[in-house]
C-alpha cells in the first residue's frame, strides 16, 4: 500500500530542509508504528500522530491512500 | 580574573537620584550566579516582609546570568524580578533579545533599583555610569514613540531600551517590560512595578566584551548549533513558536474558550505555518543566536495595520488572544500582539483575563452595560482589540480587567471566581496540564504560578538562573561544558548544576513563603480539574490527589518539609545559603 506521511513543526527534523512529506510503500497490515520506524521516530520520542485527520495510536492499522500526520506537542512559548 | 561576569552590580536609588557600583566577590557569583537567584537574594535581604509592590521599598532587579553575552546561541536572556502586584509573591519575568547582553557589555552584571522617583524618569546606562533623565515628555507614549525619542536624545540608534508603556504607567497589574519593542519580560507585572517607581525606561549602551575563560570551547558549541540547525532546531528556525498548534488540537488539548475545551477548529488559520504563508515578512534573532526564531509580521491594509517594528505573535499570544478567546482572525491577533507590545501588556494575562470576561458575559454574569456595550462573546475579534487598548488605559471595563482575572472576579463576584484560570494569581500559560504531563508537574509548584518558562525542576530551572534560553536543545553535557567554558569553573559538575538550580527555586520559595504563599497556593484552579467535554482527552480528569502527590513529591525532591514545603535548615546548609534567609519561615 502507499501511505503519505506529512511532517509538521518539530517533526520536520526527520526530513531534509524544504521537504514536508514523504510517500511510503508499506506491506499490507502495516500500522502507524511501522511508519514511525520507517521515518526514524523512536518509540521514546514525543509525538502526536494523526491519520486522515483523526488522532491515531501506534497500533492504528493503515490502508492504501491513508495520510499520516506527525506533530510535536510543544511548539514553544 | 573573573570570567563571565565583572564583579559589578549597579545600584540605582530613584528617590535620591543616586547610583553606585557594588562589587560582590567571586564567592557571591559562584553561589548566586544570576537570574532568579539574584532576584531572590535581593528581595530577601533588602525588602521587608509584606512589602507593598507599589512602594519605594520594593526592590526591582534586572538580572542577566553569567552566560549572558557569551558569543553563544541562547546566551541572550535576562530576568526581571520584584515583589509582584499580580501574584503578591515572587515576581519574575524573562526576556531574550539584546538588552541583557548589552548591560553585560556595559560592564554590569545586574541592575538593582530601589526607591521611587518624584517625577517620570528614565535612565541612560553606559560604562561611565548612570544618567537620570526627565521622562515627562515620554509619559503616555507608546513604546515605539518613546524609543524613537530616547534614541534621538542620546544621538544613538544602537542603544537598547527596556521600557514600560502606558499600561505600566497606569499600574495595570500585568504590565510588562518591553525591550527593543518586541522582546518582552512579560509575566507577573514587572512593568507595573517600574510604573509605580515612575521609571519609564532604561537605555543601555555597552562596548566591552565579557571575558570568556575558554573562547574556543564556546565557539565549538556555537558552531554545533549553526552547523546542525536542521537536525536540532528546525522548527524554531523555520517557523518560530506556534508550529505545534495543530498537533495540540488533534490531541484535544489546545486551550479553548477559557480552558473550557481542547478543540479549536480554526487552528490552521492562526498557527505559525499560516503566519509564514501570509503576514510574515522576516525572522529575527536574539544576541548571538543562529536559531533566529523571532517572527516579524506586517499588515499594510485595513481594517488593522500592523507595524513590523513590534515583531510578531509567539505561540502563547496565538493561544491566549486566539484559541482561548476563540478568535481565529489572524490579522486581529497580529494587531492584538502589536498593541500589547506598544502599550506594554503581557499577552498571556491579557488574553486569559479577557477570556474570563467573555465567559462571564456569555453566562450572563457580566451585563452588556458592564461590558461597555461591546459584544463580548467568545470569538469577538474586534472587541478583543478594543479591550486591549482599554485595559492599558484603564478605561471602562478595562479598569476592572486591569486588575487581573483573580481580582476582577473577586470584585465582580456572581460566581465568576469559579472559572478564573490562574495559579497564585498568575494567569496560566497556554499548555493544558490535562494534556501535558510536564506542565501538570510544573504549574502547581512553579515559583511565579501559572508560568511555562519559569520552571520548578532542575533541568529547566538551571536556565532560569544562568540566563540560557530554553529553546536551545543542548544536552546535559553541553550545558555543563558551556558553563565551564564561559566561567572557567573547571570543577563545575552535575552536583553543582543541581545546587545552582535549587538555590534559585529555594530562594524563590522563601520569598513566596514570606509573602504568604505556601501549600495552600500550590494548587490548580478548579477549571483545570474539570473534564474536557469533547475529544481524545475527554476521559482525562486531573484529580486533587494527583496534584497533591506531585506537590508532595516535589517538596521531598527539593529537601523541603513534605507537608508545608518550607525549606529545612539542613537544605539551606546543603545549598550553602545563609540560614537567616529562611529565619522568618513559618509552618
Amino acid at each position: 500500500m502507499q501511505v503519505r506521511v506529512l511532517f509538521f513543526g518539530e517533526m520536520r527534523r526527520h526530513l531534509p530542509r524544504g521537504q514536508e512529506q514523504v510517500e511510503l510503500a508499506l506491506p499490507d497490515g502495516a500500522t502507524v508504528a511501522d511508519v514511525l520506524a520507517a521515518v526514524g521516530v523512536k518509540p521514546e520520542d514525543e509525538r502526536i500522530v494523526g491519520c486522515n485527520g483523526s488522532l491515531a495510536r501506534d497500533d492504528t492499522p493503515l490502508h492504501d491512500g491513508d495520510e499520516v500526520s506527525l506533530y510535536h506537542p510543544m511548539g514553544g512559548g | 580574573m573573573a570570567y563571565g561576569y565583572w564583579n559589578r552590580i549597579l545600584r540605582v536609588n530613584l528617590t535620591d537620584r543616586t547610583s553606585r557600583v557594588e562589587e560582590p566577590d567571586d564567592a557571591f557569583y559562584r553561589r548566586y550566579v544570576g537570574g532568579r537567584s539574584f532576584i531572590g537574594y535581593y528581595l530577601l535581604t533588602e525588602s521587608p516582609a509584606g512589602v507593598d509592590p507599589w512602594a519605594p521599598e520594593n526592590v526591582l532587579v534586572f538580572a542577566p546570568g553569567v552566560v549572558t553575552a557569551a558569543p553563544l546561541p541562547g546566551a541572550g536572556r535576562h530576568s526581571v524580578g520584584a515583589k509582584s502586584p499580580l501574584n503578591d509573591g515572587f515576581g519574575e519575568a524573562e526576556a531574550g533579545g539584546y538588552w541583557g547582553s548589552e548591560l553585560k557589555k556595559a560592564g554590569y552584571d545586574a541592575v538593582v533599583v530601589t526607591g521611587q522617583a518624584d517625577a517620570p524618569t528614565w535612565l541612560s546606562i553606559t560604562a561611565d555610569g548612570v544618567e537620570f533623565r526627565d521622562a515627562r515628555s515620554l509619559w503616555g507614549l507608546t513604546t515605539g514613540e518613546a524609543q524613537e525619542r530616547i534614541r534621538a536624545e542620546l544621538g544613538d540608534q544602537l542603544v537598547r531600551v527596556a521600557q514600560i508603556g502606558p499600561a505600566g504607567e497606569n499600574l495595570v497589574r500585568y504590565a510588562c517590560v518591553v525591550n527593543d519593542l518586541k522582546d518582552v519580560a512579560g509575566r507577573t507585572g514587572m512593568g507595573a512595578v517600574m510604573g509605580a517607581k515612575r521609571l519609564r525606561a532604561i537605555a543601555v549602551r555597552g562596548r566591552q566584551r565579557v571575558p570568556i575563560a575558554d573562547p574556543a570551547a564556546v565557539q565549538s558549541i556555537a558552531k554545533w548549533v549553526s552547523g546542525t540547525l536542521m537536525e536540532n532546531h528546525r522548527v524554531f528556525h523555520e517557523f518560530g513558536t506556534g508550529a505545534g498548534m495543530t498537533g495540540k488540537h488533534l490531541a484535544g488539548g489546545i486551550p479553548t474558550r477559557n480552558y473550557q475545551e481542547g478543540l479549536f477548529p480554526g487552528v490552521e488559520k492562526i498557527n505559525a505555518e499560516a503566519i509564514a504563508r501570509t503576514v510574515r515578512v522576516g525572522m529575527e534573532s536574539c544576541y548571538a543566536c543562529s536559531v533566529r526564531c523571532k517572527k516579524v509580521v506586517e499588515v499594510t491594509d485595513g481594517p488593522y495595520f500592523v507595524d513590523r517594528k513590534y515583531g510578531g505573535p509567539e505561540y502563547e499570544t496565538l493561544g491566549s488572544l486566539g484559541t482561548s478567546c476563540s478568535v481565529d482572525d489572524l490579522i486581529a491577533l497580529c494587531k492584538g500582539n502589536e498593541l500589547c507590545n506598544a502599550l506594554g501588556l503581557d499577552t498571556i494575562s491579557t488574553g486569559t483575563t479577557i477570556a474570563w470576561a467573555m465567559e462571564a458575559y456569555e453566562r450572563g454574569l457580566l451585563s452588556p452595560t458592564e461590558a461597555d456595550g461591546l459584544d463580548l462573546r467568545f470569538g469577538a475579534a474586534d472587541a478583543l482589540v478594543t479591550l486591549i487598548e482599554r485595559i492599558a488605559r484603564r478605561q471602562g471595563l478595562g479598569d476592572l480587567l486591569a486588575e487581573g482575572s483573580a481580582r476582577a472576579a473577586r470584585t465582580l463576584g456572581r460566581g465568576t471566581e469559579a472559572f478564573t484560570v490562574h495559579i497564585k494569581g498568575l494567569e496560566v500559560a497556554m499548555h493544558d496540564p490535562r494534556h501535558m504531563p510536564n506542565m501538570l508537574k510544573n504549574y502547581p509548584v512553579n515559583p511565579t504560578g501559572g508560568d511555562h518558562t519559569g520552571t520548578a525542576y532542575d533541568e529547566r530551572a538551571y536556565r532560569n538562573v544562568i540566563g540560557l534560553c530554553h529553546f536551545l536543545n543542548y544536552s546535559q553535557d553541553q550545558v555543563l561544558a558551556l558553563t565551564r567554558a564561559i566561567t572557567g569553573w573547571d570543577d563545575f559538575d552535575e552536583d553543582e548544576f543541581r545546587a545552582v538550580a535549587r538555590r534559585g527555586t529555594t530562594l524563590a520559595r522563601l520569598v513566596n513563603l514570606r509573602e504568604g504563599h505556601g501549600r495552600h497556593t500550590d494548587v490548580l484552579p478548579p477549571r483545570l480539574h474539570e473534564p474536557l467535554p469533547e475529544g481524545p482527552l475527554k476521559e482525562r480528569i486531573v484529580t486533587q490527589e494527583e496534584v497533591a502527590t506531585i506537590v508532595r513529591d516535589y517538596y521531598v525532591l527539593q529537601g523541603w518539609d513534605p507537608e508545608t514545603g518550607v525549606p529545612t535548615p539542613e537544605t539551606l546548609r546543603a545549598l550553602d545559603l545563609p540560614l537567616e534567609l529562611g529565619a522568618f519561615a513559618t509552618t
